[in-house]
């Protein structure tokens, strides 16, 4: 009996089930995880568009404070700069930050705050309250179902 | 006609290899096409890019530069454009495919080199990780080209391996590690110090102008956020315990083939022992950070050491050990 072959053709076997599995295995591992982490936008056709949107109608040379970015993504598409208000925890503070800072700009992540203090704030019953100071521009959504909102401070308030 | 029929063989593999690479390169970039928007960190590499041509500071000063620098070379030409990146990357990684088959071939024979090209490239994680516009295919080219300039016999060939480590560097700093082991084993196995010295004039120069370029652009330099910088003794069993989701079941024959001694008398091997322990042993040791990801740039040692189990079980006596059951 050939013990080399049969041993070889064994390891072989192995290493190929194991590679099919391990395929098989990472494919809806990585899709899971894709669709998991908050803010992918790997395969949403959708953002890029409402970046460019977004862009469009903030003039370049202005800044769009945000309710959130982790990440560099937001900085890359869109043609502004972007800021985070820290220190800020409600709304009039809000108010205050961007009033002293001459910013008119808003763009919320919905449901998404770098504080906790503005998470109310930013959620979906909370955005109504920012109606009261700001004007709302645009309302966006990507195909992951990430929701965007962009106000603009209202005139009265910078007087 | 044993010779010619040896050839036919070869030039076989060579040919199921040039047709599972076209295959391979046309699914890689099928994924590629479905990435609408960049990965978080391919941004951060985007964003750098820009500001490496302008006055703005780096977004992101822990990112190596060397991909943001291809980057902004590429938009130079071209205009900023991320889609054109998005499929220049993983460029790096099917030509460190090739590579790794042209000087696997050149030493072990078509078959072990296509065994282990198929096994590294079909890893999910390498495959993955790799069609983003992230640093782990262009690290993993700058060290298969460390090791194939390490071991060829070329005249200036420590200048070229210093060279390489230095772009390994450059590409992925904490990667210049696994090309440093390869070519410490080198110089051991050449028993020859000096090729260490001259390896290193080739990597100095690159290193330097790598920090002093971020030192000059940001003020200052760091490798890594600053809890990436801790390590524990003893190393964490994460990617061990892991293995079966990280290299799946041929992970298991990889400690087998050091139980041969086919494998200790070929000097060659030491290379890829080394690499595979210093790597895992580097990256476990990490107080926190623990990732499938950073397992991309060593495969190509586990995979090597799987196939050399392989080759080592088929050609091992099994008749000495039978014959020596029934002698008793």
């Amino acid at each position: 009996m050939n013990f080399s072959l049969l041993f070889t053709l064994l390891a072989v076997v192995i290493v190929i089930a194991g590679q099919i599995q391990l395929i098989a295995i990472n494919t809806s591992n990585f899709e899971n995880e894709v669709k998991s982490v908050e803010g992918a936008f790997y395969f949403d056709k959708k953002f890029i568009p409402i970046m460019d949107e977004i862009s469009a109608k903030v003039p370049q040379n202005e800044t769009i404070v945000m309710s959130y970015n982790s990440t560099s993504l937001l900085d890359y598409f869109i043609k502004s700069k972007i800021e985070i208000p820290y220190g800020v925890d409600s709304l009039e503070s809000l108010k205050n930050y961007m009033t002293e800072r001459k910013l008119m700009w808003l763009l919320v992540y919905e449901n998404v705050s770098h504080t906790k203090d503005l998470e109310s704030l930013f959620n979906k019953n909370g955005l109504k309250q920012l109606d009261s100071v700001f004007q709302k521009i645009d309302e966006y959504s990507t195909e992951t179902m990430s929701k965007f909102h962009l106000y603009k401070l209202k005139p009265q308030i910078t007087t | 006609m044993k010779k010619i029929s040896r050839t036919i063989i070869k030039s076989k593999i060579d040919f199921i290899f040039i047709i599972s690479y076209v295959i391979y390169s046309i699914l890689f970039y099928a994924y590629v096409s479905m990435m609408e928007v960049p990965e978080y960190d391919s941004a951060d590499y985007l964003v750098n890019a820009r500001a490496w041509v302008t006055n703005e500071r780096l977004y992101s000063d822990i990112r190596p530069p060397m991909i943001s620098w291809i980057i902004a070379g590429v938009w130079s030409l071209t205009g900023e454009n991320w889609i054109i990146i998005k499929y220049l990357m993983p460029v790096f990684t099917l030509a460190a495919g090739l590579v790794l088959y042209k000087h696997l071939k050149e030493y072990k024979g078509s078959m072990f080199a296509f065994g282990v090209t198929a096994l590294t490239f079909l890893n999910p994680n390498v495959f993955f990780w790799s069609t983003q516009i992230l640093t782990e295919g262009l690290s993993l080219f700058f060290l298969i080209m460390t090791l194939y300039f390490c071991k060829s016999k070329n005249k200036n060939s420590a200048l070229l391996t210093g060279i390489m480590l230095g772009l390994t560097f450059a590409s992925r700093y904490p990667i210049a590690l696994q090309a440093i082991t390869i070519v410490i084993v080198e110089a051991i196995i050449r028993k020859n110090p000096k090729y260490l010295v001259r390896v290193f004039t080739g990597a100095a120069p690159i290193i330097l102008i790598v920090v002093l370029a971020v030192y000059m652009k940001n003020g200052s330099f760091s490798g890594a956020i600053s809890q990436d910088t801790l390590f524990i003794f003893p190393p964490s069993s994460f990617y061990l315990s892991n293995w079966q989701d990280i290299w799946g079941f041929g992970f298991l024959l990889a400690p087998l083939a050091l139980m041969f001694r086919r494998t200790w008398v070929d000097k060659y091997n030491y290379t890829f022992i080394a690499w595979f322990i210093i790597a895992l042993l580097f990256w476990s040791s990490n107080s926190y950070n623990y990732q499938p990801r950073f397992m991309v740039q060593f495969s190509p040692a586990v995979s090597f050491l799987v196939i050399l189990a392989i080759e080592n079980i088929s050609r091992f006596n099994f008749s000495l050990i039978t014959n020596k059951i029934k002698g008793r």
